[in-house]
């Protein structure tokens, strides 16, 4: 639920995957959720009042430069994004990208590949 | 058969309200004693003096905890004591009047709103069950 809620928030980008990274095409993001931060439990309450989960946004472009441009434009929309509710229920209270964007190099096929981790709060 | 008495049981009420979106409190419950050692004596003399007790609570700041986080601005503000009830589980609890001494809010721009209070007890500590 959590990744199709960021995934609606980058409409900018057009071939995202929730979970896998198919090699094909060549040009797509991957959203997938890695390890996160402990949650905030609080009295009274069995489920935590607050969760800290933390994403991965993969990029792979066959242009480095295209490449980062896209990922600039993903970090203007999430870094920072204040609180923001969704149909589904569940609210992102913060989000803030965490280690900037990082550069992995090129595939065997030549295309650009970035990563980009995210610290979430979630309620 | 599990003595133990699971933290996650606890919470904080004023009266019949649970202060929302706390996640710990601690209390400290002193007696003073008294040193009445007189000159020629070759050893300490004590007399048992007043007890005391102070404490604090902390948590996540509610946004709307009328009859909880609340109230204890309005009795921070007014500088009036009330009665504090900390419970461990539903029915191990101590039971205070207490004043507030301070008030402590952190907001980090990365996190949530905190907040935190520090307490000292007016009179008598009644601790129920244990």
């Amino acid at each position: 639920m959590l990744l199709e809620n960021i995934e609606s928030l980058i409409g900018i980008e057009s071939n995202i995957y929730i979970g896998n990274f198919p090699d094909d095409p060549d040009n797509i993001c991957t959203i997938t959720q890695i390890p996160g931060r402990p949650s905030v439990h609080v009295f009274g309450q069995q489920q935590a009042a607050i969760r800290q989960p933390s994403i991965q946004i993969r990029i792979r472009d066959t242009s480095y430069t295209l490449g980062q441009a896209r990922c600039e434009a993903i970090v203007t929309v999430l870094d920072g994004l204040p609180k923001t509710s969704f149909d589904t229920g569940s609210t992102i209270l913060n989000m803030f990208l965490d280690s900037d964007i990082i550069p992995m190099g090129k595939d065997t096929k030549d295309r650009s590949e970035f990563i980009m981790i995210y610290k979430i709060m979630t309620e | 058969m599990s003595l133990a008495l699971p933290g996650n049981e606890g919470s904080v009420m004023i009266g019949a309200n649970t202060v929302a979106y706390l996640n710990n409190w601690k209390l400290s419950i002193v007696g003073a004693e008294l040193d009445t050692t007189k000159f020629g004596d070759t050893d300490k003399r004590r007399e048992t003096g007043l007890k005391s007790g102070s404490g604090s609570a902390t948590g996540v700041v509610a946004g709307e905890d009328t009859t909880g986080q609340d109230v204890l601005w309005t009795n921070y503000q007014a500088r009036t004591a009330f009665s504090l009830i900390l419970m461990v589980d539903d029915t191990n609890a101590i039971t205070a009047d207490v004043i507030i001494t301070k008030m402590t809010i952190t907001d980090e721009v990365n996190g949530v709103a905190t907040m935190s209070f520090d307490f000292e007890t007016d009179g008598s500590v009644a601790v129920d069950t244990f």
